[in-house]
């Protein structure tokens, strides 16, 4: 493993590998990926708001109960879906966002420690979604084969 | 058996750097075929919709043109959602087929459209999550007014 030192001179004959490979749309791919990880991280900030907000109208459930009796078992549900949402939402945005930081450094600085540790968390980006997605996927198969079973037994008891 | 680092396309890649970027394919190309496995169950339930909707309009009889055209718009909106969310799975299908031909056979120009391909895909959801963020700023603005106007 070896630190490539920065280099900006554009026709300076040199043997540094990274050099002859064009980064520019890995680098623009990063900027792009700032772009949502910023958007994605205020996301869960409004989310960790709204769950706050919705703490401090639990302080008087019977004024929300007069409004709809079931809204204090929603709100009391929401304080902690909230939150969890919004770690849910949190962790891709982190893990894009150090993505392209790292993407940037390699770019800028052409350091070869950076591109690698870009690999990394690129990985760890769609590693988390393709884990979520399974999670997702098998509620959705357990949930249809709950309801298919449900159907069944209602029509057989018909 | 010793690894050394693969000189890829000029460019240092080490067996664990080789080995998160094949992985990061993997899963991309995973969550591609999810992708447009949903965006097909998205077309079919938006065809789905106008089916249903014509025909309980049709068991109403005359004056429920209603139901039709709220199916017929409900659909299209399904429809375009199928599209939007097709594009960027295209992308990510491209990203993760190229960059494992790209550390199949040690191709630098495969490398680079696996980088341009995901650069596009993640350019369209910046785009679109752009025109979201319009959307909602111009919805506030305009309930902001009315509801000031209401007063």
């Amino acid at each position: 493993m070896y630190c490539l030192p920065a280099l900006t001179k554009m026709n300076e004959p040199t043997n540094n590998p990274l050099q002859q490979l064009d980064l520019a749309p890995y680098g623009k791919a990063a900027r792009w990926a700032r772009f949502l990880a910023v958007v994605g991280g205020l996301f869960s900030l409004l989310l960790l708001v709204a769950a706050f907000l919705v703490h401090r109208m639990l302080r008087n459930p019977a004024e929300l109960a007069q409004i709809e009796p079931a809204l204090p078992t929603a709100a009391r549900v929401s304080v902690w879906l909230l939150p969890l949402a919004a770690l849910i939402n949190f962790l891709p945005s982190f893990f894009l966002f150090r993505f392209a930081l790292a993407v940037q450094k390699a770019v800028s600085r052409r350091e070869q420690p950076a591109l690698e540790k870009s690999f990394r968390r690129l990985y760890y980006f769609f590693l988390y979604f393709g884990v979520i997605m399974l999670v997702v996927i098998t509620i959705y198969a357990i949930l249809l084969v709950a309801l298919g079973s449900a159907a069944l037994m209602g029509l057989g008891e018909q | 058996m010793e690894q050394n680092p693969t000189n890829l396309f000029d460019l240092q890649i080490d067996p664990v750097s080789n080995g998160f970027l094949a992985e990061t394919a993997k899963w991309a190309k995973f969550l591609s075929i999810v992708g447009f496995v949903s965006c097909g169950l998205l077309a079919i339930g938006g065809l789905a919709v106008v089916t249903i909707f014509g025909s309980m309009s049709q068991s109403m009889g005359a004056g429920s043109g209603f139901g039709a055209g709220f199916g017929a718009g409900l659909s299209l909106i399904y429809i375009a959602i199928a599209v939007l969310y097709f594009l960027p799975c295209l992308y990510l299908y491209r990203f993760a087929t190229a960059m494992q031909a790209a550390l199949g056979v040690n191709d630098g120009v495969k490398l680079q459209e696996s980088f341009k391909n995901l650069k596009s895909c993640f350019k369209f959801l910046g785009i679109l999550t752009l025109v979201v963020l319009a959307i909602y700023a111009l919805g506030f603005l305009f309930g902001g007014m009315a509801a000031m106007f209401s007063r």
